[in-house]
């Protein structure tokens, strides 16, 4: 009976149900007695004659079932601080991407800190336990438009009205203050076009259709005026504005624009921002041309994948000033994203890093690329033969 | 090959003992019938086939005119007659469940014989309709239940002790021995109760089911109860045996023990007494004297062997036997790797006395010949135990083994269907069962 696969199937040891029974057969007694007297034959015999009910599993005590499982009493799950992330983002305000370790967007109060406070880092912060916790704080004080505040993540985006208030301010580094409100706009309007076009995939945040922020942006920047940076409880604000300037040195996506929105807030941004949102150090704000739509196309579905964290790619909204680029990158991909990812801060935790001085990027040749070496092809296989 | 795939239809395992009868389903880690192999029947002038007491209403229900047996005699079943009711009484009266539904799987003890197996096949295909069965070893399925392939069983039962050398889920049959050790130590129980020592009269074993009415006395006062003059007529010599023997067994469970260096005066006494408590009111304290119980697994005086030729052989003895006709290197597998089962072994301080029986007499020995390595071999290619602490896992290990074994995937394959059996006949149930 002992083939070698049985064999270890047995070594490999084998968890039994646990089964009801009815234990008999220890003896009634209710308390034990010193010594064990124990009197003569369990109550199988009495069975017939004595009332007494039999006791399930007598001397065990307790049910059997949960051993010494929650002998402690239950565990008490800590709230994982994501209430809200199921919500669909109302894309009224994009969640801001903390690339720079943007407060993170908390869950829970997203709607309400939003609005609230002129610096509504602070908000996002408390709500935010932790998340992107050190970003916050830094950017609080800062410039009214520099700290892009994460909305709390659940609510990627207040009602349009709403959304058009907290957007974030950019990030500090990213603009200076004045060119802030002069920057939200444009991701202002790619947000306040995200309600309006309700494209955005629910958690993620949609990528509004670039075309519609660039050309909105005219307007839609007073609107977005009216609602200071600090009603951005959450993400901040991809800073369009910034990126323009830095478009050139946006080589890399991880760290968009830094240089331009630094000006504003000097001081550290947030530290830890960008490492917590991989997502949206995926989503530069101005990604450079090749990079974006690819990246954005693949981050608005990581978003989308996450949803609770009603991140905006940031990319369409802060890529203002190349409208040109994005217009083309738009085209390529799917609504660009509603928001724009502030990019991470040049300090962080004291590490320094580099935010400016960055190489142009590579031209964008749309088609399929040839490589060197020789094979244009991963392998000879044909799949046509897996048939 | 019928494809009972997996999880859909749970197997049921019975494990047939002298003691009990354990029942269960496949994949369970308890059986949920246990019955009492001994069942009650009335000899009427007529037939013998007569209505069985079985179960929890069974013996211990007291008739008049009833009779106590047990399938069993000598570690293999004499009497098939009463198997199929013991069997659907707790299959059906007790799981209700329905063994024509589901594959059964049964266990054998290690020396079982060709014709007791193909008979227990055929009582389940052709009277409970199974549509598939299979019989194992409970030496294998011990060393299973401990998750082992290869293992010393030592399995110390109600009427037999025996040690099973299973080597990748085979028995060496020429390392298996076995003997009615426990029936000797009981005997040797039941002798010291019913014997008056200095310190207390002769123990009367009378069940509670004659007692009239009794009195609580002081502990080694005399018992002052009344029997019942109705029922005294009626009661049977087999049955007074049977409940005579239950209430010995019950005092060794509660109060034997045995010492763990071996017969000790000093450390007797040294143990705290226990108390027990007879149906008759009867109580007292126990001191050294339950550890000669315990004792006898282990030591039998030269007097009681010179008086008896025919002695069952003590663990020791059968410890030796058993590893010397095994190969010097499996005994190193087998001694590292050593599964302490039965419901007889739950004496406090068995574990530990075995193990020292163990390292101090055949540690040695493997080492020994195994001496073609110079190196100063280190005693720690010793001995490892397995005996698991709780009593369920104790008592029913056979049960568990076929638990584990009936619900896993590479097991399908070895049933033995219906139809095989129809189509090819006993024959089958050697060739595939080994």
């Amino acid at each position: 009976m002992a083939s070698s696969e049985l064999l270890k199937q047995i070594q490999a040891g084998k968890k039994l149900r646990k089964a009801e029974t009815n234990d008999r057969s220890a003896p009634m007694v209710e308390t034990k007695s010193g010594g064990g007297g124990m009197v003569g034959a369990p109550g199988v015999a009495r069975a017939s004659s004595s009332p007494v009910a039999a006791r399930p599993s007598s001397g065990a005590g307790g049910p059997p079932q949960l051993g010494n499982l929650f002998a402690g009493g239950l565990p008490k799950l800590k709230p994982a601080g994501q209430n809200n992330l199921a919500k669909p983002p109302t894309f009224g305000k994009p969640p801001s991407v903390p690339k720079r370790g943007t407060p993170a967007v908390t869950a829970s109060t997203a709607p309400p800190s939003r609005p609230t406070p002129p610096r509504p880092p602070t908000a996002p912060p408390a709500a935010l336990p932790g998340r992107l916790a050190p970003a916050l704080p830094s950017r609080s004080p800062g410039s009214v438009s520099t700290r892009p505040t994460l909305p709390p993540r659940a609510t990627p985006s207040p009602p349009p009205s709403v959304s058009v208030t907290p957007r974030r301010p950019p990030p500090p580094p990213r603009t200076a203050s004045p060119t802030n409100t002069g920057r939200s706009p444009p991701p202002v309007s790619g947000r306040s076009s995200s309600p309006t076009t309700t494209t955005i995939s629910s958690p993620a945040r949609a990528v509004p259709p670039l075309p519609t922020r660039n050309n909105g942006n005219s307007p839609v920047p007073p609107v977005r005026r009216a609602h200071p940076p600090p009603a951005t409880p959450g993400r901040p604000a991809p800073p369009p504005p910034p990126r323009p300037s830095s478009g050139s040195t946006l080589g890399f996506r991880a760290v968009p624009a830094p240089p331009p929105r630094k000006p504003p807030v000097a001081d550290g941004p947030p530290a830890p921002p960008a490492r917590v949102r991989a997502l949206s150090e995926v989503e530069p704000p101005a990604p450079p041309p090749p990079g974006p739509s690819p990246a954005r196309a693949s981050l608005a579905q990581t978003l989308t994948s996450v949803p609770h964290r009603p991140r905006v790619v940031s990319g369409p909204p802060k890529t203002e000033p190349r409208t040109s680029v994005h217009g083309v990158v738009n085209g390529n991909r799917q609504p660009p994203p509603t928001r724009r990812i502030p990019s991470p801060p040049p300090t962080a935790g004291g590490h320094t890093f580099p935010v400016d001085g960055f190489p142009t990027p590579r031209p964008f040749v749309p088609g399929a690329k040839s490589y060197g070496g020789g094979r244009q092809r991963g392998s000879d296989f044909d799949l046509s033969n897996l048939e | 090959m019928v494809n009972y795939g997996g999880d859909e239809v749970s197997a049921l395992v019975v494990d047939i003992g002298s003691s009990s009868v354990r029942a269960g389903y496949a994949g369970d880690d308890t059986p949920k019938a246990v019955v009492s192999s001994y069942y009650g029947y009335k000899t009427t002038a007529g037939d013998s086939d007569a209505k069985l007491y079985l179960g929890q209403h069974g013996p211990s229900i007291w008739r008049p005119g009833m009779e106590i047996g047990n399938p069993w005699r000598d570690g293999l079943i004499f009497d098939f007659n009463p198997i199929p009711p013991l069997i659907s009484h707790a299959l059906s009266d007790i799981m209700h469940a329905n063994p024509s539904e589901h594959p059964v799987l049964v266990t054998e003890p290690a020396w079982n014989t060709a014709a007791n197996r193909e008979r227990m096949a055929e009582i389940m295909f052709e009277e409970f309709q199974v549509p598939a069965f299979y019989i194992a070893n409970t030496g294998v399925l011990n060393a299973f239940a401990s998750g082992k392939g290869s293992a010393l069983v030592i399995d110390v039962g109600h009427s037999m002790a025996s040690i099973t050398p299973v080597v990748d889920g085979f028995v060496l049959r020429k390392g298996l021995v076995y003997s009615a050790l426990p029936k000797l130590v009981h005997a040797h129980a039941k002798h010291i109760l019913t014997n008056p020592t200095p310190t207390r009269p002769s123990i009367d074993l009378y069940p509670h089911q004659l007692i009239a009415s009794k009195i609580p006395v002081e502990p080694s006062a005399p018992p002052r109860f009344t029997l019942r003059e109705d029922r005294s007529a009626g009661t049977t010599e087999s049955w007074t045996t049977w409940y005579e023997t239950r209430e010995v067994d019950e005092w060794i469970h509660t109060v034997a023990g045995v010492l763990d260096q071996g017969w000790n005066e000093q450390a007797a006494a040294a143990r705290p007494p226990r108390q027990y408590e007879f149906p008759t009111g009867f109580n007292t304290y126990f001191g050294p004297e339950r550890f000669q119980v315990g004792e006898e697994f282990f030591y039998h005086s030269p007097q009681l062997v010179a008086q008896n030729p025919n002695l069952p052989k003590n663990i020791p003895t059968l410890l030796s036997e058993s590893l010397r006709a095994c190969d010097p290197d499996l005994r190193q597998v087998l001694m590292g790797n050593v599964v302490l089962t039965g419901g007889g072994s739950l004496f406090t301080g068995f574990a530990d006395r075995l193990e020292n029986e163990l390292s101090r007499n055949f540690a040695h020995v493997s080492w020994c010949t195994d001496c073609k390595t110079e190196a100063l071999v280190d005693i720690t290619r010793q001995v490892k135990i397995h005996a698991p602490g709780n009593p369920i896992e104790r008592k029913y290990g056979a049960w568990l083994g076929g638990s584990i074994l009936a619900s896993l995937g590479t097991f399908h394959q070895l049933w033995i269907s219906r139809e095989e059996w129809q189509e090819h006949g006993k024959a089958i149930v050697g060739q595939r069962c080994k």
